[in-house]
């Protein structure tokens, strides 16, 4: 059963129930791997600083306070100075971890290869969001929520003719922008 | 499914270790003896509450569903080495039938061994935890959950003080204080030794999906307050 308790909620909670951070981790992890893998490019490097900005959003959980940033803002904040303390010095940061006793990360060619097609799913989220709206939002509803065009000219206030050019013109800059990035 | 469950599991662990002073925790150390008085006394506190005890699993059988494994749960060394069995069953008045479900496993890279307890519910939704210590907590053990199809708060906890007769659950909500009366499961002596543990009630409170700041108050069969413990969520 998926936590349904809010960020704070499960900070809240960690300190009581171990399985509380567990659920705040499954909810936030692609997020954070998708941040250190496009800054770094490097699965393996991606996971251990995942790995460094969790143990340091463990050990900090009881000071997070809620503000009108969500939790996530908190937590990608651990991990953009975690990455850059790590290119400071040169090496991973491990202070966290080795202050949890944490077992350092093993991957598998399995889950670097899950991470590889992870990266490859977020550009093409990023590229995605770089459209202009219109066309963004006219890709999104014909491939991602796979709508008729009726339905897309419905929705976007425009033409069936006009929905299907910026279905078109949105996949074609799309195609280009992926291709741009490879 | 997570992508480095080897990370889930570590940073779960690590919370355990980081975390092991629990003020409530500390009070029930007395509590270890035998518990079959509190038992009984603890049924009639579920009959007054108006809970119905049904047979949706056999207390002391098999589990009416399996229960699936954790994310890496055999890699990382953790293995099951009592088998999850069913130790009470209820009927709640929103969620419906519930079965409580114990079993041990050793924890993370084989270290040390761990109590786990599922609220396995008729949807197929299951809240459940693990917890190196024995259930002496009055609240916590396994937070709070989501009751599946109802879309109710469970407010839930173990206990192993033998004077408790009967738990409520106060909260607020809509800026006024409400209570409810949690349903008592009391856990067999027999059924708890299978698991190396004392006897204990497990307690389960339906609460409004939009419930915060809720207390556990536990009382004895003369109605005096026991303790208070505050829900963390």
């Amino acid at each position: 059963m998926s936590d349904r308790r809010t960020d704070l909620e499960l900070l809240r909670a960690t300190p009581r129930e171990a399985a509380a951070f567990g659920a705040f981790y499954e909810r936030h992890e692609e997020t954070v791997l998708l941040f250190l893998l496009r800054r770094t490019g490097d699965p393996e490097l991606a996971a251990d600083l995942t790995a460094e900005t969790f143990a340091q959003a463990l050990i900090g959980c009881e000071r997070f306070r809620p503000g009108p940033a969500p939790a996530v803002a908190w937590l990608i904040g651990i991990a953009r100075n975690t990455l850059a303390m790590s290119r400071r010095r040169g090496r991973v940061e491990a202070a966290a971890r080795q202050r949890l006793a944490m077992q350092p990360m093993v991957l598998d060619d399995e889950t670097l290869e899950r991470l590889e097609r992870l990266d490859e799913h977020g550009s093409l989220a990023a590229a995605l969001d770089e459209l202009p709206p219109e066309q963004r939002d006219a890709v999104k509803a014909r491939v991602v929520d796979g709508q008729e065009y009726p339905e897309i000219a419905r929705a976007l206030l425009c033409s069936e003719q006009v929905a299907r050019k910026r279905v078109s013109r949105g996949l074609s800059a799309l195609r280009t922008r992926l291709e741009a990035r490879a | 499914m997570t992508y480095l469950p080897q990370l889930h599991d570590e940073l779960v662990r690590a919370a355990q270790e980081h975390f092991p002073a629990q003020p409530a925790r500390r009070r029930f150390g007395r509590a270890r003896r035998s518990v079959v008085l509190a038992v009984a006394v603890s049924l009639g506190s579920v009959a007054s509450a108006g809970a119905v005890l049904v047979a949706s699993g056999v207390v002391g059988g098999d589990p009416s569903t399996p229960v699936p494994r954790i994310s890496g749960e055999e890699r990382s060394g953790m293995t099951r080495t009592r088998a999850p069995r069913v130790l009470a069953v209820a009927d709640l008045p929103q969620t419906g039938p519930i079965e409580l479900i114990g079993y041990r496993m050793r924890g993370y890279g084989g270290r040390g061994e761990l109590l786990c307890l599922d609220v396995a519910q008729a949807s197929g939704s299951r809240a459940g935890g693990c917890d190196r210590d024995l259930p002496g907590r009055a609240a916590g053990l396994l937070g709070t959950g989501v009751g599946g199809d109802a879309g109710r708060r469970l407010a839930v906890g173990a206990t192993s003080d033998d004077a408790v007769a009967s738990v409520d659950v106060s909260y607020r909500r809509d800026g006024r204080d409400e209570v409810v009366r949690a349903i008592v499961m009391p856990v067999e002596q027999r059924l708890a030794e299978k698991l190396g543990s004392p006897a204990f009630l497990y307690y389960v409170a339906e609460l409004p999906i939009d419930a915060t700041g809720a207390v556990a108050v536990a009382r004895d069969f003369g109605g005096k307050d026991l303790w208070r413990a505050a829900f963390v969520a």
